[in-house]
């Protein structure tokens, strides 16, 4: 059975049934309007409105769920030998990030935080985090073109409470 | 149907914004944050005020400077604590900081906190040979405690002359609330009173996570066949101790 997933551009994705549920969301609005995988009318008659999410990234996550729709639901995490916890990327998956320029990122991390797909949320954080990783905070705003809205004063005394001393 | 759903502007403001992980909401980027180190995320801090804010956020407090070293002393005054941060290269501060924490009460009879940091310092200055004193441990030292181990895990932790009584072990387990000590170390603690039970339970909540543990010089009723028993149950791989609490020392060391 397929269902009909619908973007904020009025874009129309079939996506495979398996497919929809992966999303924590989906699966909550299908309960909400009564779609079941057994009753084909209820399938065919209506679409999920996706209002949060644009055709070329729901193009994006569709693939990534594809991809990943037979996976045994885990969590795989490992620590680094500064003992920073990661999540396990797989290979397929930073190939599959890699292609998307920041922007695109960022946007497919909203998408799967709006859709509650956990597995492609986490993959992404850890992309996100990996690039800022041993960066120091002028090479992070640079990098993310983040605009500074501390006065050095500022930064001064968020440094000091951080090392809890009292000059 | 009428399907109620929340639309927030984040797809707009990834749009028209260069800066895309400001867009983000903020729930997607403490998840991020929390797959960083404890240095990311301080050099995190200082980037702009809402990733201040976000880096301060509770739910990251579990992401901590490792490798440290609590020592908790009586003072020539009061009580204090040195907590040593081992990992030298990771450290913004300059090398081997240590952050010292005191409290007393003044002549007028007026608690007094003090705390620093240094640099580069002797590893082993805790006061020596201290004259005992009837300072009563107020909450604020424990308070002190749990600040620091709010970024800080400690692995390693030594405790120096200091009240051998229910309430004390009872309040560190509080402070120590979500640390996974490795190794723990008791001397000469104070103890006007026989060990009650009380003690010993707390003192085994204490180190339910210790796999070294060293009681030479500790009041010797603190050890008895069943702690031995509890402590052997709990895990510990290496105890030291001194059995009757007299020389010759028998070391017991099991594996």
């Amino acid at each position: 059975p397929n269902v009909k997933l619908v973007t904020s551009d009025n874009e129309e994705f079939v996506v495979d049934f398996r497919i929809a549920k992966m999303s924590v969301t989906v699966s909550r609005l299908m309960e909400a309007m009564n779609m079941s995988e057994t009753d084909d009318a209820s399938l065919l008659s209506n679409s999920i409105p996706l209002p949060n999410v644009t055709k070329a990234v729901m193009a994006r996550v569709i693939e990534w769920c594809e991809k990943h729709k037979n996976d045994e639901p885990k969590e795989e995490k490992e620590n680094d030998k500064r003992g920073r916890t990661t999540h396990v990327v797989s290979d397929w998956d930073k190939e599959f990030l890699k292609n998307d320029e920041f922007g695109r990122l960022c946007q497919l991390m909203g998408a799967a935080n709006y859709l509650e797909i956990k597995g492609l949320f986490n993959d992404i954080s850890q992309t996100i985090a990996n690039m800022i990783h041993g960066k120091k905070s002028d090479e992070i705003a640079e990098m993310f073109n983040i605009h500074c809205d501390l006065t050095e004063a500022e930064k001064k005394e968020i440094r000091k409470k951080t090392a809890w001393c009292e000059d | 149907m009428e399907l109620n759903i929340k639309i927030y502007d984040q797809n707009r403001a990834i749009l028209e914004h260069e800066d895309h992980i400001s867009g983000l909401p903020s729930l997607c980027l403490i998840e991020v944050l929390k797959n960083l180190t404890r240095l990311d995320i301080h050099n995190i801090m200082t980037v702009n005020k809402r990733m201040h804010a976000l880096a301060c956020d509770r739910s990251l407090q579990d992401v901590k400077w490792k490798n440290c070293f609590l020592s908790i002393a009586q003072t020539t005054r009061g009580y204090g604590f040195a907590l040593d941060v081992d990992i030298v290269k990771d450290y913004p501060w300059g090398e081997d900081p240590r952050y010292i924490y005191e409290i007393y009460e003044d002549e007028e009879g007026k608690l007094v906190e003090k705390w620093k940091i240094i640099e580069k310092c002797d590893k082993d200055q805790l006061p020596k040979n201290i004259v005992p004193h009837n300072f009563n441990i107020p909450n604020k030292f424990f308070e002190a405690i749990k600040d620091i181990l709010r970024y800080h895990n400690v692995e390693n932790v030594r405790i120096q002359q200091c009240p051998s009584n229910a309430q004390f072990f009872f309040q560190l387990n509080d402070a120590f609330s979500g640390q996974r000590i490795d190794r723990f170390q008791c001397n000469c603690m104070i103890s006007h009173l026989p060990v009650s039970r009380d003690t010993r339970t707390w003192f085994l909540k204490l180190i339910k996570t210790v796999k070294t543990l060293d009681l030479i010089y500790t009041p010797q009723d603190l050890v008895n066949e069943q702690f031995l028993c509890d402590i052997a149950e709990i895990g510990v791989e290496n105890f030291y101790g001194d059995f009757y609490g007299r020389p010759p020392y028998v070391r017991l060391q099991y594996k």
